[in-house]
């Protein structure tokens, strides 16, 4: 019944700095982990910081193992960051909802950041269906998973903020341009910071095209019990956790401080 | 075996272990991780006669030990509580406890006629939410508002009925007091502490309410302290509540006067800490050879 475990870590080595890839074994009863779900993460027993954190799933290894990718951000981070290969982690998951599969047409991929964590899984799972995958980042330094992006679409196209890697600009520039040339017929999945989420979610608006998005949300419980991480959508606050994080496009309501969604975003 | 069986008022608990009402959501959601059927009883989300939309995000922060919430009593209503909540509760041999709130008395009196002709187990009163700027609070820090509002609500019920008291006020044994000559059965001790936490780099509040309820073990000593002094001035029925994670923690409620224990931010660290308490409870009863969990409650030698 319970979904909550104490597991070894299987690895936790740092890929760039500040960022690390981890690794845990699920107990044989628990279900699956699909692209778009996640896992609270704590270490047992500790009461400072009190709370699990939410990680994305990065990918299910070929030993079905979960990695999660993470970067260093606070103190539950920096704890997590200090445990090495056999210290036990607790875990709740896999939660929330995935991301639909069954899409018509072209899958298209939109990330933005670490933010794109979540999508590796997914276009490794949809490889099949010759997605077309659009990776942006402020530096070339922030694009961790691309060899995992490159395994599903070749041709995965990068832009950067500053020029170091592929495009200079945003992702949603060759990702408008690439709607323009091949019309409506494929599924968007964007996964990213909210000005990029809100500026893709109004590309595919414009032009018909239906998309889901991935949020991110401050959660405590991660399961839809303390209501604490809802997002507006356009039938009232719905929890990020459980009702999401994958949601329709067209359901969200993106505000944010500063700028309009149209302005794009990184 | 050592019994577990405990009472608050007329209220037969199978065990004194419950959920605190806004950690568990409607049941549903925790009802995979945890057996539901082990529980004294489930303390539902707080419930207004309409749907309320809640605060804008954020909702939560951390804190050291413990964490700030504002969600502005986000929930469904009663209308859909009974019609798609209640149901879904009903089929566990659980208790199921009913937490409202509203801007008026005659809201109040309303949910408690709707919710004792549903044959709930019993009805908490939210007198204490620090996060909406009307009503609950309202009645949690003026006393003789308080005894009027639960007079009028005790007429309208026909379920025991709980009152949980706001911890921010001077003299809680005074509010406790005055809930008990208006009726009520037995008092919650505590709803979370005001708290606030500054963002030191945007120089804004960390909270989009600005204000929150703190919660979790950084509460504890505070709760305890509150339930020892009802106990000792009122000798009322408690649920004690307030950063409870373990077993031990549960036993210093009940050795400072609660006859029932709610846990509550726990269930966010570990959704199975309400039975792990259970167990834990029934081991230190069998080992301390203490025959029924009652001969323990405010035991504490002072």
């Amino acid at each position: 019944m319970s979904r909550l475990f104490k597991v070894p870590l299987l690895s936790n080595t740092e890929v760039a700095d500040g960022h690390r890839l981890a690794s845990f074994a699920l107990p044989r009863e628990t279900r699956a982990p699909q692209a778009g779900q996640f896992f609270m993460v704590g270490i047992p027993g500790l009461q400072d910081p009190l709370l699990k954190r939410p990680f994305s799933l990065h990918r299910m290894t070929d030993e079905g193992r979960v990695e999660i990718l993470y970067r260093i951000r606070g103190k539950g981070t920096r704890l997590l960051a200090e445990r090495t290969t056999g210290d036990v982690i607790e875990v709740l998951g896999p939660l929330g909802k995935p991301f639909p599969l069954d899409s018509t047409g072209r899958p298209v991929l939109v990330g933005g950041g670490l933010g794109a964590v979540p999508l590796v899984q997914l276009a490794l799972s949809l490889a099949g269906r010759s997605p077309r995958i659009f990776l942006g980042a402020r530096a070339g330094a922030e694009l961790l998973s691309l060899d995992w992006f490159r395994k599903a679409d070749p041709e995965t196209v990068v832009s950067t903020e500053n020029g170091e890697a592929g495009l200079k600009g945003f992702v949603t520039e060759p990702f408008r341009a690439y709607l323009e040339d091949s019309g409506p017929t494929c599924t968007v999945y964007a996964c990213g910071p909210t000005p990029m989420l809100a500026a893709v979610s109004a590309i595919c608006r414009d032009r018909g095209i239906p998309g889901y998005v991935s949020l991110e949300e401050h959660m405590a419980c991660g399961v839809g019990a303390c209501m604490g991480c809802v997002t507006e959508t356009v039938e009232g606050y719905k929890s990020v956790c459980r009702e999401g994080p994958v949601f329709p496009m067209e359901q969200v309501r993106f505000s944010f401080p500063g700028g309009s969604p149209e302005r794009g975003g990184p | 075996m050592p019994s577990l069986e405990t009472r608050i008022g007329e209220l037969r608990l199978r065990n004194p272990v419950m959920t605190a009402s806004g950690t568990f959501g409607y049941g549903q959601e925790y009802a995979e991780f945890v057996d539901l059927n082990r529980l004294g009883a489930v303390v539902v989300k707080g419930i207004s006669l309409e749907p309320m939309q809640g605060n804008p995000v954020p909702r939560v922060v951390e804190t050291p030990c413990g964490m700030l919430n504002a969600i502005g009593l986000q929930n469904v209503g009663l209308k859909a509580f009974l019609n798609e909540k209640l149901p879904f509760l009903r089929q566990f041999d659980t208790r199921v406890i009913v937490n409202i709130l509203g801007n008026s008395v005659k809201d109040y009196v309303r949910l408690c006629q709707h919710l004792s002709d549903a044959g709930v187990d019993a009805i908490e009163l939210n007198v204490s939410c620090p996060n909406v700027k009307k009503g609950g609070i309202a009645f949690g820090t003026d006393a003789a508002e308080l005894g009027r509002l639960v007079e009028s609500v005790r007429k309208a019920s026909s379920v025991p009925l709980i009152t949980k008291l706001s911890p921010n006020v001077g003299d809680v044994a005074l509010f406790a007091r005055v809930a008990a000559e208006a009726g009520t059965d037995a008092v919650s001790l505590i709803n979370t502490l005001v708290g606030m936490v500054i963002d030191t780099v945007t120089r804004r509040p960390k909270l989009s309410n600005i204000t929150g309820g703190l919660s979790g073990p950084a509460i504890r000593p505070v709760a305890v302290r509150m339930v020892w002094e009802v106990h000792r001035k009122t000798g009322l029925p408690i649920i004690g509540m307030g950063g409870i994670m373990t077993t031990e923690d549960a036993l210093e409620f009940i050795l400072a006067g609660a006859s029932a224990v709610a846990v509550g931010t726990a269930n966010f660290v570990n959704p199975g800490a309400s039975v792990e308490i259970v167990d834990g409870l029934e081991r230190y009863l069998a080992k301390a050879r203490v025959s029924s969990v009652r001969e323990l409650v405010g035991a504490v030698r002072t």
